[in-house]
């Protein structure tokens, strides 16, 4: 009788903290993933070993990044090998480049009359569909992507973001700035591509 | 601080890395400079941008109910 009502009250204490996270968690495993099957699988996972391990979490402290270590970890160790994951970038060509200054590049080329600058492009930046970065950050090798991703969908500190992955702090920002650099070399390629830099307007 | 100063520190900056002190003088360099301010924004709106489109997708409910079961069997 005690036995139950310790377990109920730890499943309502589990509840509470992380299915308000579920949606959040999937949305990064369909980036981590690539496809909803796995981020599903993903998910399911990373919540059963939560439940599993949930007398190590440390009442008081951050739930969101705790829970997606686990699923940081579930995915390292048994997706990433599933789904072919991008090759490898030559980084020495991807180092200095700035989508940013490859727009205003073209603008000025095709629009002579007067001077644009980077002001403008933060306006064809914004004509990118959802579905392009979405491409773009999938076209990002695992490693990179996923510090981007604790990044900018998480909203997490460089601190946090190496204690999700075991990493150092200059390890986490070197693979968020190369992240950040191939999706826009991605971005750039697409918006290319498909010739839809014209008139200056993607 | 000079341009490449600051745009050493763009990233720093828009993830929230530096200092106050640091964050000032950044902001200082970037009310004088349209250069920089405009290769900020920039980042800053491809970094809102990747947010936005990796919070639209909902979990799936059957995927609620089999973490729900596998809680209550
Ligand atoms: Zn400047």
């Amino acid at each position: 009788m005690q036995e139950n009502r310790r377990e109920q009250e730890k499943k309502r204490e589990f509840e509470e903290l992380f299915v308000p996270l579920l949606d959040n968690l999937y949305n990064i495993a369909l980036r981590m993933t690539r496809n909803s099957k796995d981020a599903e699988d993903l998910v399911q996972e990373a919540y059963l070993k939560a439940y599993r391990f949930f007398h190590r979490f440390e009442r008081g402290t951050n739930a969101r990044a705790w829970i997606l270590t686990i699923l940081t970890n579930t995915f390292r160790t048994k997706y990433r090998k599933k789904k072919q994951e991008p090759d490898m970038v030559d980084f020495q060509a991807i180092e200095n480049f700035c989508l940013a200054d490859e727009m205003v590049k073209v603008i000025k080329a095709s629009d002579k009359s007067e001077a644009k600058g980077v002001g403008e492009v933060v306006k064809l930046l914004k004509d990118y569909v959802s579905d392009d970065i979405i491409k773009a950050l999938e076209a990002v090798p695992e490693q990179f992507r996923l510090a981007v991703l604790l990044s900018d969908v998480e909203g997490f500190s460089y601190q946090e973001i190496a204690e999700i992955l075991n990493v150092s702090v200059g390890t986490v920002k070197s693979r968020i700035f190369r992240g950040r650099k191939i999706l826009q070399k991605q971005l750039w390629d697409f918006a290319r591509e498909r010739g839809i830099i014209r008139d200056g307007k993607i | 601080m000079t341009c490449r100063e600051a745009v050493r520190k763009l990233y720093d900056y828009i993830d929230n890395e530096l200092d106050n002190a640091t964050t000032e003088k950044i902001k200082r360099h970037l009310e004088l400079c349209r250069l920089c301010c405009d290769q900020f924004e920039f980042e800053k709106t491809l970094k809102e941008l990747v947010h936005k489109c990796c919070e639209s997708a909902k979990a799936p409910a059957v995927l609620k109910d089999k973490i729900s079961k596998c809680l209550n069997p």
